[in-house]
């Protein structure tokens, strides 16, 4: 129970380092602006200091590729190590990656992919930002977007509640800051205040359900709550049967359904998107987004898995249902909503509403079978894909207001023919998100898809299918108000009173990368794919001990086709052990991690569990960590 | 020239023409024109290399199934499916590579007498409207660079051997037709134009569906065997597989895909490329897409983007799923019979001559659904083999004299401004070689013996008179009905006498160019339908009626259980899975 | 422990001042109000942590930071929102010169 402080590897600070790197870089924005802020006018300063805060990210993907290239390294050479590294820190990340301080946070390819993605995209941000001046507090400004992104770094890494309420805590409250921070315009306070009303009102709901349910299992560790929740028997799992379990889960969804901006509780996400300066508003939808959806995974796909579908119903007592109708209804509601906007930012808030209902699909898929680390792996991919596109759609809308002062889809009349290029490039941005091939929101979400009807369950199978065809429709109606951006750009007119002028490095750099990320991974999402699954299966593997080092990403096969796979639903049909218990299945499932870990397994302790495995493998560890502690007394 | 080189091209060189015209800085109008121009005509050429290597006598003019099974992926070292194998040497018209081999998906292109027929009929068809677009005026580049696009994807769609690669085609085909109607259409062309994307779009999903059913389905039997999968050996065939002709293999051989999911799979392909075809009750679109669509881009809608939803049927939906084709068989039969009669009839009370056509396409597809669905394959399945062959022939012939009609409409409409049926009239004097160019493509259009679309009427009243007396009986009506509105159609635009539209030029010589291949088709197809069209293309006609009829002799016992009882003698022709299929040989034979 | 204050009073208690709070957030219009009943949520679910570290035995496996950690934790972060809704307020009340969160509807839709 008490933690040994000593225990504490320093050394663990070295994974750390992208983070660090950008909270230490926050104080020195702060303070140069400080230096600067009486000798320079306010868009001078904006240049200056926005340069200065690239500067910070580069570092920050410098420290994190580094990072991975030392994991490798020094795991790749057994014999003899790097002369440049200290022999001490050779032997340490020679060791797989895993947990670090003392579990609390994860260190691995998962933490390190995500890591170079934020950092990227928040440069995309930063330089977005740089585009127009709609503050004067740019030390303040620049240097909350990186402590966000700090916030969001950590939070996709956290291995347990204390800390994921913390970092989820770090992230938004930077961000409902950053919301406020247009002073000339009414709604942007307004929707900052809204923002924050509503976050915080989840945020102390979430906070409420994570007390219960650290009541009911006594633990904060994700992998101990799984442990304690699939060692007490199946009556007593779920929703039902248990009141203090149930209003645990559904507050924490509702928690989650904040964050992600899920119908029923999606209200803030118009307002604020729209209230909120244009790169603020790409962050809310992207990194946020893409930290929360890890988060929610990690909690629902490893922590509260065992009250998936604890009957094996998917309509039963869990939380598999409950996910599986908030995302049909997020989809619809979120498409249809859509429909009627006629303000750019707010269209689209509503469609990335939609984009969450999408990829709670993939989160219900995840969690009926032994394939959850593809489904999960899915899901990544998905968000990646959507992330960089919406970075572009945002980026368009900051070119509106830079230039028009409104931002409404009518203010991009005639752009087509103004800028064909840009507008060629926000066509494919808007293609992909719509889904139409060949780009990468189509395969993206065809993928997701996909793993979603694969999943060998045969009772969840039909709603998974249903849910399918519901995205799939959704994805037709979604067509139609993204098709109203492309009827503007090159069917209309050029028309108001003030015309957009050129739209310069900072807006052009975002929507450039977002349609060559569009194009390439809609081509070849192959590598994307398998570094996703690869990241999947170590965010939902335990890392209380060591698990799959950056090693996995490189060398993990993403699959081979499906020669492997069980003969599927005909062949494993309505038995009450379904899949879950099938140890056929979970050997099968076993045997995959294995192979992602191929490099890793050498140094693999032997308390590494696939999430997956069976309760029976679970009680039996657990167990045998009871009879040492009763040694202990 | 590798089979990976020409189909690849075939896609490709559009592709890179499209490039080469947003290369042009946008002056230069006049370059633009002719870079597409060139690029179109090479595709053409392509196009007839292909051609001429199908009809000799290399390896390219065996069966599909025989020459996928030399174009094998083989597993490398660590069991991914990378490495091609093209053993059978060049020549074969298949080029099969790995795309995305976690899901099976591959880059898979190949050739046979189908998709060769309507490839060709492209090529010819984009050469046409390439030329047909000379006078288009508002931003030229951009409209050569969508043209080319369009002109790739369909190509890609008729190339592709994979599901996915066909679905990612079929869809990157949708946005060129938007902007082209949406842009250089007529007064209403936004909302066209979204209706015809939105249409196609919920189309697509319910072939994306289908598509994904047969991905996943687990199968109705076990120890089903895959004929001709990926990897060239036999081994038990467990779904995830986009591969069209394993697929069909399986679908028709083996009883992996019941009657059940046979039935789902054959109904979600039948909207999906009913809508494109289009058919009763999903054809809106249509007449407002021709009637504000620019006049080649009318050509090509209906010249080759309706054959889309035809070849899709024949190649996907009947194939895929012939226990669930046959088992939807008189409802669709049913359905394309009131297509024609509805077209036609919807026709005549046209007052728009555009529209008129559009309507007259309807129709005409009905014969198309018609043909394929008059499955009488337990008694006298040879008669199928009639029904599928004139409705490929109709495809055939309809893009001909379709995309003729259009441009036609399209020239009177350069000149008179207008459409209206009751305001021309007397052209006849006025432009006697439009006329004369007009009366043949119309006559043909309308099934005048001894042009092209006879022979595709035909066949199909043929068919559906062993099908159903009933449905052949209304279809042949339908012939009557067409002879009207087109017979009335011709007297209220060339007969009598107009001082309106006196002084009108006839046709210049960028005109006569587009419209004499195909006058001369439209002959040449009447005449000669055996030795132009149907001696290559119903062979592999042939495959698809054996491999549908073999499906449901084997495979549907109830429906042979139930034939049984009032006709027992099923005729011995059909049984024998032989290289080249008798009934095919012996239909086109028998003209 | 046993002679204790049984654990259920404590879940009572804080149910019952989170529901409080959470009334609170759904009832009262002025901005500062509804920052309270936050505040007095965030406290509720503390007073939970606090009383299950105190009364529940941890299992093999738990993480080096129990409830109790975490309610220190709250504490500060709920101090950090106090000041930002603050701050946000200020903010509102300046541009509409009103509390009232009713009245900040310059967006709908």
């Amino acid at each position: 129970m008490d933690p040994n402080l000593s225990n504490v590897d320093f050394r663990d600070f070295w994974q750390l380092a992208p983070a660090t790197v950008l909270s230490v870089w926050g104080l020195v924005v702060l303070l140069a602006d400080l230096a600067l802020a009486g000798r320079m006018s306010a868009p001078a300063r904006r240049r200056a200091i926005g340069w200065l805060t690239l500067a910070g990210v580069a570092l920050a993907l410098l420290a994190a590729a580094g990072l991975i290239q030392v994991q490798q390294l020094a795991k790749a050479e057994t014999q003899g190590t790097p002369g440049w590294l200290s022999p001490s820190l050779a032997e340490y990340f020679s060791r797989a990656g895993g947990a670090i301080f003392l579990g609390t946070l994860s260190a691995d390819l998962q933490t390190g992919v995500l890591n170079v993605l934020f950092i990227i995209m928040l440069g995309l941000v930063v330089w977005q930002s740089m585009a127009w001046s709609f503050t004067e507090d740019w030390g303040e400004y620049f240097a909350l977007v990186t402590w966000a992104t700090v916030g969001m770094m950590l939070l996709a890494a956290s291995e347990e509640l204390v800390t994921l309420f913390l970092t989820l805590e770090t992230m938004t409250i930077c961000l409902y800051l950053t919301t406020a921070f247009e002073k000339t315009r009414r709604r942007s306070a307004e929707g900052g205040l809204k923002y924050f009303v509503y976050g915080s009102v989840s945020s102390a709901l979430f906070l409420f359900g994570l007390s219960l349910l650290y009541g009911l299992t006594g633990t904060t560790q994700f992998e101990s709550i799984r442990e304690v929740l699939a060692s007490t028997g199946p009556a007593a799992r779920g929703l039902s049967g248990n009141v203090t379990g149930a209003t645990a889960l559904l507050l924490m969804l509702v928690g989650f359904g904040f964050k992600i901006a899920a119908v029923p509780f999606h209200q803030w996400a118009p307002d604020a998107y729209e209230g909120a300066p244009a790169p603020v508003t790409a962050w809310i939808a992207t990194g946020s987004k893409l930290a929360s959806f890890v988060a929610l995974m990690k909690v629902f796909l490893h922590a509260l898995q065992p009250w998936s579908h604890p009957s094996n119903e998917l309509l039963g007592p869990g939380w598999l249902g409950v996910i599986a109708i908030v995302s049909a209804v997020t989809m619809t509601y979120g498409n249809f909503a859509a429909l009627v906007q006629r303000n750019f930012k707010r269209m689209l808030a509503y469609s990335s509403i939609a984009n969450a209902g999408y990829m709670l699909v993939g989160v219900a898929a995840a969690s009926v079978s032994t394939r959850g680390a593809e489904a999960a792996g899915s899901v990544l991919f998905y968000l990646v894909v959507y992330a960089f596109a919406n970075i572009g759609a945002f980026a368009v809308a900051a070119w509106l207001v830079r230039d028009k002062k409104t931002d409404d889809i009518d203010d991009l009349n005639g752009l087509g023919m103004q800028s064909p290029l840009l507008a060629i490039c926000i066509l494919v941005l808007m293609l992909s998100l719509i889904g139409i091939p060949p780009f990468a929101g189509f395969f993206g979400k065809l993928y997701m898809f996909m793993e979603a009807i694969n999943q060998q369950h045969a009772k969840a199978w039909p709603t998974l299918m249903g849910l399918v065809a519901l995205g799939l429709m959704n994805s037709v109606v979604s067509a139609f108000y993204y098709v109203r951006v492309l009827k503007a750009m090159f069917l209309r007119e050029p028309g108001g009173s003030r015309r957009l002028g050129l739209a310069g490095g900072s807006i052009e750099i975002p929507i450039v990368i977002g349609t060559l990320v569009a194009i390439f991974f809609g081509i070849y999402p192959g590598r994307l794919m398998s570094v996703m699954q690869g990241a999947a299966v170590s965010m939902l593997t335990t890392t209380t001990s060591t698990s799959g080092g950056f090693a996995s990403m490189i060398s993990a096969p993403s699959g081979t086709g499906y020669a492997p796979l069980p003969p599927a639903m005909a062949s494993a049909p309505a038995s009450p052990k379904s899949t879950r218990l099938d140890p056929e299945q979970a050997k099968k499932y076993a045997d995959r991690m294995k192979k992602a870990e191929a490099q890793a397994k050498a140094l693999a302790s032997p308390g590494a569990q696939p999430k997956n495995a069976p309760p029976g493998e679970a009680k039996d560890a657990l167990a045998k960590k009871a009879e040492a502690q009763q040694e202990d007394q | 020239m590798s089979d990976n080189l020409l189909l690849t091209s075939l896609w490709l060189l559009p592709l890179i023409g499209m490039v080469g015209v947003l290369a042009v800085p946008r002056r230069s109008e006049a370059a633009i024109k002719y870079l597409a121009l060139a690029a179109t005509i090479i595709t053409f050429v392509v196009t007839l290399i292909a051609l001429g290597l199908y009809v000799g006598d290399g390896p390219s003019s065996a069966p599909l199934q025989d020459r996928v099974i030399h174009n094998v992926l083989q597993k490398d070292g660590s069991g991914a499916l990378t490495i091609a194998d093209e053993s059978a040497g060049e020549g074969d018209l298949v080029v099969r590579r790995s795309w995305i081999p976690y899901f099976n998906i591959q880059y898979y292109l190949g050739l046979d007498g189908i998709s060769l027929s309507l490839v060709v009929l492209t090529g010819l068809i984009s050469v046409l409207a390439c030329l047909a677009s000379w006078n288009i005026t508002k931003q030229v580049k951009g409209y050569y660079a969508l043209f080319l696009l369009l002109v790739a994807s369909m190509m890609g769609v008729f190339v592709s051997l994979d599901l996915f690669l066909f679905y990612v085609f079929f869809e990157v085909m949708l946005l060129p037709m938007y902007f082209l109607i949406g842009i250089w259409g007529g007064p209403d062309r936004e909302y066209a134009a979204i209706k015809f994307l939105l249409y196609t779009l919920f189309g697509s999903v319910f072939i994306l569906v289908a598509v994904l059913i047969l991905f996943f389905w687990s199968g109705d039997t076990t120890g089903a065997q895959s004929l001709y999968n990926a990897t060239g050996q036999v081994q038990p065939f467990t779904g995830h597989s986009f591969d069209i002709v394993e697929l069909t293999g399986v679908a028709t051989k083996t009883g992996y895909y019941g009657l059940g999911i046979q039935s789902w799979v054959f109904v979600l392909f039948l909207i999906g490329f009913l809508i494109k075809l289009p058919s009763f009750p999903f054809h809106t679109w249509l007449p407002d897409a021709h009637v504000e669509a620019p006049t080649p881009i009318s050509m090509i809608l209906a010249g080759i983007l309706l054959k889309i939803g035809g070849y899709g049927l024949i190649r996907l939906a009947w194939p895929l799923a012939p226990l669930g084709a046959h088992y939807w068989a008189y409802f669709v039969a049913a359905l394309g019979v009131f297509s024609i009669l509805y077209g036609a009839l919807v026709a005549m009370a046209q007052t728009d001559f555009k529209k008129l056509v559009a309507y007259s396409s309807v129709s005409h597809m009905g014969y198309v659904t018609l043909g394929l669905a008059a499955m009488n394959l337990l008694t006298s399945p040879q008669y199928y083999a009639y029904g599928v062959n004139g409705a490929m022939f109709m495809m055939l012939a309809h893009g001909i004299t379709s995309a003729g009609m259009f441009f036609l409409v399209g020239v009177i409409y350069d000149r008179a401004h207008t459409r209206d049926l009751n305001k021309l009239g007397g052209l006849n004097n006025i432009m006697p070689l439009y006329g004369a160019i007009s009366y043949v493509i119309f006559f043909g259009s309308m099934g005048l013996p001894g042009l092209c679309g006879f022979v595709a009427e035909f066949f199909v009243v043929v068919a559906a008179f062993n099908y159903s007396k009933l449905l052949a009986v209304l279809a042949a009506t339908a012939v009557v009905l067409t002879a009207g509105y087109i017979l009335w159609t011709l007297q209220r635009v060339f007969l009598g006498r107009s001082e309106t539209w006196k002084g009108l030029p006839d046709m210049d010589l960028r005109e006569i160019v587009v419209a004499v291949p195909l006058v001369v088709l439209t002959i040449a197809m009447g005449v000669f339908p055996n030795t132009l069209v149907l001696s290559w293309v119903s062979p592999s006609v042939g495959e698809m009626v054996n491999s549908v009829v073999t499906a449901a002799r084997e495979l549907n016992v109830s429906a042979i259980r139930t034939v049984e009882k009032t006709a027992p003698r099923i005729p011995d022709s059909i049984s024998a899975p032989s290289t080249r299929p008798a009934v095919a040989s012996r239909a086109s034979g028998s003209l | 422990m046993a002679s204790d204050i049984p654990l259920n009073w404590f879940l009572y208690f804080a149910a019952a001042s989170f529901s409080i709070g959470l009334v609170g957030v759904l009832v009262r219009r002025n901005a500062i109000a509804v920052l309270m009943a936050i505040e007095i949520m965030l406290n509720a679910a503390n007073v939970n942590l606090v009383a299950f570290w105190r009364y529940r035995n941890a299992p093999p496996g738990a993480g080096p930071l129990p409830g109790v950690i975490l309610a220190l934790f709250v504490i500060t972060v709920a101090a950090a929102e106090v000041a930002v809704g603050i701050g946000m307020i200020l903010l509102c009340y300046r541009r509409w010169r009103a509390a009232d969160v009713d009245r900040y509807d310059s967006m709908s839709g």
